[in-house]
């Protein structure tokens, strides 16, 4: 029985060296497409305007990195990037689209105040204001009724 | 163009660029120095190059000669080496005093 028992625990223990070493070489042969996989689906995930330059940098990336395993954490840290890049890039558009419609309403409070002075200037006649601003007549009775002047 | 916000790993970043000698650093060689996750690394350096306060260039060579994909440069800008210095001049005290400081 003492030694059945030892043969069996050495064959189990063969079968399982050979087994974990064909994973190990099964992982390994998995691991440059299932990494490239990852990029390719986080560089998907990222702003339009990015991907191709991080497509690059992270392959780059992932090549200075050593170990196996060390490439399948990088790439995977890749999602979670493209996803803050893309928030951050929704993040600035709106800021972008909020500093436009401000400098939109500076510039139509300083052109409409430019009319309200010729407009004064020239003693409130449309004409001669028309004139001056080099507008047409009904352009500016049209902005003046607007504003109800 | 945006401030971005200054935080202990953006200032780890720039700390990075700024006490290395050879001032260029590829992002791989920036998450090895600062022991930061690719994950958290990547949205801080495009805030920071998107705010001016880094620049990025590709590494000179073709990728098939190089037989890899080229890496990309970081460099910190006259901008950011100033905004990083008073940034870590105000948090001093609450990082405990940094070697780069």
């Amino acid at each position: 029985m003492g030694l059945i028992g030892t043969v069996a625990v050495g064959v189990l223990a063969l079968l399982g060296a050979c087994g974990s070493r064909l994973l190990a070489d099964e992982f390994k042969a998995w691991v440059p497409s299932v990494v490239d996989r990852i990029i390719s689906f986080a560089v998907r995930r990222a702003p339009q305007h990015l991907r191709e330059r991080l497509a690059e940098e992270w392959r780059g990336h992932v090549n200075d990195t050593p170990g196996d395993l060390g490439k399948l954490v990088v790439a995977s840290g890749f999602i979670w990037a493209s996803g803050k890049l893309r928030n951050q890039a929704e993040h600035a558009g709106i800021e972008r689209d909020h500093y436009i419609r401000e400098l939109d309403v500076s510039a139509g409070r300083l052109r409409w105040e430019h009319i309200q002075r010729v407009f004064e200037m020239c003693d409130r006649n449309v004409s001669e204001t028309a004139r001056r601003l080099k507008i047409h007549r009904r352009t500016l009775q049209r902005i003046l009724r607007r504003a109800r002047l | 163009m945006l401030e971005p916000r200054i935080s202990a790993q953006t200032l780890k970043v720039l700390g990075t660029l700024l006490s290395n000698p050879r001032e260029e650093l590829s992002g791989a060689e920036i998450a090895r120095i600062t022991k930061l996750a690719s994950g958290t690394l990547y949205p801080i350096l495009l805030r920071l190059e998107d705010a001016g306060w880094l620049v990025s260039k590709w590494e000179v060579g073709d990728p098939r000669e190089l037989g890899r994909p080229r890496r990309r440069f970081y460099r910190v800008t006259g901008l950011g080496a100033k905004r990083a210095k008073e940034a870590i001049r105000e948090l001093r005290p609450l990082l405990g005093g940094a070697a780069w400081a």
